[in-house]
């Protein structure tokens, strides 16, 4: 047998009961539970992850720079040298550079480290192989 | 009908519920959500023990993931509350001991109630524990938790219009069980 206020109850006045009804809450030593000593402890060395992710950022931009650096290097010696026919036609080196200004081609170009077979860059050799034979100085 | 006296005797205000505030940690989530999480589980799983270890469940998931990785606080909690309880009826069902839920509990504390309004918490509570689950959780999250039935869907993940029928279809059940304990 119900509560005799429960007898044809209509929806709306029983929607109003539940509503009204005191409400549950959990016991009063739940957050020792929830919360136990260590669950959410940070980690090691979590207080240093900023310092330590912009230090790793860092040594990874010093190992890239050292990584092209060594390939660059690598890929200078792999260059071959200026044909010998090149070098042969070429006048030899003259400190003021005059014979390369007769033959268009800039001062700031590397030709005369090209023409002494030092290692240069494979587009300088390139530009500088094909400067020459436009002006007919070598080949 | 005097539901006045009981709506006093709750000590509560109509359509009071958790605010959807953003807390700035898992104590301020805790302090803002562990009850309305809490009176959910109760009425899903009828039992005082299994709601606490869920709870524990999902506060220890929020912990994983780092409050400041969820976006919105409230769904993400009912909705990992109702994974819980989904997971714990399952194991309950497998194992045969349904009878456990028979705790009849509920949200409703039979225990704060006035004298007078004892038995017909007791019967409230009995007529709820006896809907379907899918039933009960909407009664619960609107009736006691405030959720409006917009933003039901975000903890059941089913549409408006299947949380309003099932309320309505919820309530008429009750009110029979409540007619037919009358007769």
């Amino acid at each position: 047998m119900t509560d005799r206020r429960l007898h044809d109850i209509e929806v709306g006045e029983l929607e109003i009961l539940l509503r009204g009804l005191p409400r549950r809450s959990p016991s009063a030593d739940l957050p020792r539970r929830v919360f136990p000593i260590g669950a959410f402890a940070r980690r090691p060395l979590a207080h240093m992850r900023p310092a330590l992710t912009a230090a790793g950022l860092v040594a990874l931009v010093a190992l890239d720079a050292l990584v092209v650096s060594f390939q660059d290097r690598q890929l200078a010696r792999a260059l071959p040298a200026p044909p010998a026919a090149m070098v042969a036609a070429a006048p030899a080196p003259d400190p003021d550079l005059s014979w390369l200004r007769d033959l268009g081609l800039p001062d700031s170009s590397v030709a005369v480290a090209a023409l002494g077979r030092q290692a240069v860059g494979r587009d300088t050799y390139f530009s500088l192989r094909d400067s020459l034979l436009a002006n007919g100085s070598g080949g | 009908m005097e539901t006045s006296r009981v709506l006093e005797a709750a000590g509560m205000k109509r359509g009071e519920r958790a605010v959807s505030a953003i807390p700035v940690d898992l104590g301020e989530a805790y302090d803002t959500y562990a009850a309305p999480l809490y009176r959910y589980l109760v009425t899903l799983l009828g039992s005082e023990e299994n709601s606490e270890d869920a709870l524990q469940e999902v506060f220890l998931a929020v912990g994983r993931v780092g409050l400041r990785h969820i976006r919105d606080i409230q769904p993400y909690l009912f909705q990992t509350a109702r994974r819980q309880a989904v997971s714990l009826l399952r194991k309950r069902r497998r194992r045969g001991r349904e009878s456990e839920v028979a705790a009849q509990l509920s949200w409703i504390d039979i225990e704060a109630c006035s004298e007078d309004d004892r038995a017909l918490a007791i019967d409230l509570g009995r007529a709820l524990q006896s809907l379907p689950p899918e039933q009960r959780e909407i009664i619960v999250l609107h009736l006691s938790e405030g959720f409006t039935f917009r933003e039901i869907p975000s903890v059941c993940g089913i549409p408006t219009n299947t949380v309003a029928s099932r309320y309505r279809l919820a309530l008429g059940k009750l009110r029979d069980a409540l007619k037919g304990d009358a007769s």
